[in-house]
């Protein structure tokens, strides 16, 4: 394996017609891997009080839809009234998220919770954004203890809770923050998502809900 | 089935341009893809300048790429992920059923890749006893059909719903669906439902990238369905396919590629899923994949980047190119023979598989300059495909072949019928030898991007100009 990645590199390098670069010559790119810096940000982000109204409408024009509440607390009603709507049957499989945790779910009396990973068959799951993107009303997700990957591919339908504090303007905002966070390094997996699934494998037909959820709810929660 | 064949560009383009249902396929080619890459283009004014920045990015790359390989397989293992370098598609082939072996692999899940594609993954799975499953719907769609893909992002774009619904009723009888789906819904539905447990069974679940990050490790890949992050969530192993080019810098630098890469594939200003995948399963982690390997290819990209050819390595395969080609919408993906059709097949497939079983792709070409117009990573697509025809007649080409070519060319010229059909294989072939002056209307088989408008033939810069001044992209 190491002889051909010796021999991959040296016909880069003999395409380029240089040998591999000095210490000197490898400074700058050692400072541009680091990151941080933006290149052009979309001007329609620039009114950050309009972030929301921008997010909200970019999330509905790709069949998503949003709530608003005001407080956690009454999240687990606003699950209700989604679901109620649209005659979802009631269980929901809930990241093991310590906010989501102390929910007065006792009140939701038309929901099944369980906290974990969906399997196959589970229908609705609830899960936390770590941030929101205004600039095309996406959302930004990251496995770890308090989340699983497939609770964001598996189910019907996916509950995403925003809180309005972590809605940016564009993507370069969102990875700031993130590395703000979680510092250089990476969890296995950070997942951008835009509206629900989606294919036009068909004749070109657009039809949602082809592997991943069929439905995007996304419920921002105010910052009192 | 990747045997290639685009030696035989001639004969099947003859047969494409008389298949009904592939025509009507086609047709859509302009409602399904152009205009909606248009309305989300006017819809961001910075566009221009972010492929301008794209293309910076990945030029700056590819001065420094043994630099930022090393920086991203340092990374990669730093995270708990296995590089695999390989030189040729036998070695990426190799590596891969090396792995499957050692986790005594039956079933692989496959998102779609199109370097396993040039590497013919799957048959070679299937010859030593590993079942590939195809999971993105057009690849799966394909696979179920025995035929390979026809465009980059659409796999199954030349089949109608009707051929599609046929295929699934004798495909899923054994699945107990033993109804004949009459409307894409419900086909789409079945799909899941059968594809879900496959899901869930497989051993080893297999992606492509869409991008290597070497500031963090990650390979990012981009999706629509979901697919493909099942793939790399459920099974116990998760193997990237992907080549050398596809490495950027940083999150900031890969921000502004996707930027254009939705909007230039299908219209959207993000696909629904982007994911930027790092490692295995972290030990206080709910799910994922025990082993991440990445088989990491060359396969003569190296030596691409001394030339003529280097701009083509900027590709981040978003099709745009194929979507507004009128050859391509006239004869299809499969008449280009092997695994990239349309303009960026014509420039890339000679570079990778010969010019001697290629070089006369870029034959099949008005030159209208359409491709390079639409392409968000600006490359010149045009320019590289007179490359190739220089190169063939400054007799770097085998002899058989520039015969060939020439033959090609006779050929059209003589057949009025094929004249008739107003194709724009035809008009690039009638054009090119300068005999014809005027007009095109009403072409039955390219109605889709004709669409009632008068059609100019092609006379170099005349055609390019109208093109750029009535339906110019930006
Ligand atoms: S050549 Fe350009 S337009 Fe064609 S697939 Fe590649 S990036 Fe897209």
């Amino acid at each position: 394996m190491s002889e051909a990645r010796d021999a991959i590199l040296a016909s880069i390098r003999r395409s380029l017609g240089r040998g591999s670069l000095s210490a000197a010559e490898a400074k700058p790119l050692d400072e541009r891997l680091v990151g941080g810096k933006p290149h052009i940000i979309p001007r329609r982000v620039e009114d950050t009080a309009a972030w929301p109204d921008l997010f909200r409408a970019k999330v509905e024009s790709i069949a998503g839809t949003v709530d608003e509440v005001a407080d956690v607390s009454e999240i687990p009603a606003a699950i209700e009234r989604f679901l109620g709507r649209r005659n979802e049957p009631n269980g929901v499989v809930v990241s093991p998220d310590p906010v989501f945790e102390g929910l007065p779910w006792g009140d939701a009396s038309t929901l099944d919770v369980c906290f974990g990973a969906p399997g196959g068959k589970d229908e609705v799951t609830v899960t936390k954004a770590f941030a929101g993107i205004a600039e095309t009303g996406t959302i930004m997700v990251a496995t770890g203890p308090d989340h699983a990957a497939t609770a964001s591919f598996l189910p019907e339908a996916n509950i995403v809770v925003l809180f309005k504090s972590r809605l940016v303007g564009a993507m370069e905002q969102a990875w700031a923050r993130f590395r703000a966070e979680h510092g250089a390094g990476m969890p296995r997996a950070v997942h951008m998502v835009t509206g629900p699934s989606r294919t036009a494998d068909i004749a070109q037909q657009l039809e949602l809900g082809a592997h991943g959820p069929r439905r995007l709810h996304i419920i921002i929660v105010g910052d009192g | 089935m990747y045997e290639p064949m685009s030696h035989a560009f001639k004969e099947s383009a003859h047969a494409a341009l008389a298949d009904p249902d592939l025509q009507q396929a086609m047709a859509k080619l302009k409602t399904g893809f152009q205009t909606k890459r248009r309305v989300a283009v006017d819809g961001l004014p910075e566009f221009d300048a972010l492929r301008d920045r794209a293309r910076e990015i990945k030029d700056h790359v590819f001065l420094n790429l043994d630099y930022y390989l090393e920086r991203f397989e340092a990374k990669l293992t730093e995270q708990g992920g296995n590089l695999h370098w390989c030189q040729t598609g036998e070695d990426a082939r190799q590596a891969v059923l090396d792995i499957c072996r050692k986790a005594n692999a039956r079933t692989v899940t496959k998102g779609k890749s199109m370097v396993a594609e040039e590497i013919g993954l799957n048959d070679f799975l299937t010859a030593n006893g590993i079942e590939p499953v195809e999971t993105d719907l057009g690849e799966y769609i394909v696979q179920l059909a025995e035929e390979p893909p026809s465009h980059i992002l659409a796999p199954a774009v030349h089949k109608t719903q009707d051929q599609i619904a046929d295929l699934f009723l004798e495909k899923h009888t054994k699945f107990g669906k033993t109804q004949r789906r009459d409307n894409s819904r419900a086909l789409v539905d079945e799909a899941r439902q059968v594809l879900r447990q496959r899901f869930f069974d497989a051993d080893v679940g297999i992606t492509g990238a869409n991008f290597l990050l070497a500031e963090t490790g990650s390979i990012v890949v981009v999706t629509n369905e979901g697919n493909g992050d099942l793939t790399q969530s459920l099974p116990r192993i998760h193997i990237v396919v992907t080549s050398i080019e596809k490495i950027v810098p940083n999150r900031e630098d890969v921000s502004v590629i996707l930027r254009v890469l939705g909007r230039s594939a299908t219209g959207q200003e993000m696909s629904a899923y982007t994911t930027f995948a790092t490692g295995p399963r972290r030990s206080d982690e709910i799910d994922g994949p025990d082993e991440f390997h990445v088989i990491l290819l060359d396969n003569g990209r190296s030596k691409m980047l001394e030339g003529a050819f280097r701009d083509v390595l900027r590709c981040i395969r978003c099709g745009a190119c194929m979507n507004h080609c009128p050859v391509y919408a006239a004869v299809g993906g499969h008449t280009y023979g092997w695994v990239y059709p349309g303009p960026i097949g014509a420039v890339l497939t000679p570079a990778l598989i010969g010019v001697k079983e290629a070089g006369h792709l870029p034959n099949a070409t008005p030159f209208c300059g359409r491709c390079e117009e639409v392409c968000p990573m600006r490359i010149p697509l045009p320019r590289m495909m007179r490359e190739w025809r220089r190169r063939e007649f400054e007799g770097k080409m085998s002899p058989p072949a520039v015969r060939y070519g020439l033959k090609l060319w006779g050929w059209a010229a003589r057949r009025p019928a094929f004249y008739r059909l107003g194709t724009g294989l035809a008009m690039n072939l009638l054009g090119r030898l300068g005999r014809r002056k005027g007009r095109f209307r009403s072409l039955p088989l390219a109605g889709g991007w004709t669409g009632g408008r008068d059609f100019p033939a092609p006379e170099g810069k005349t055609f390019m100009a109208r093109w750029s001044a009535g339906e110019r992209g930006r």
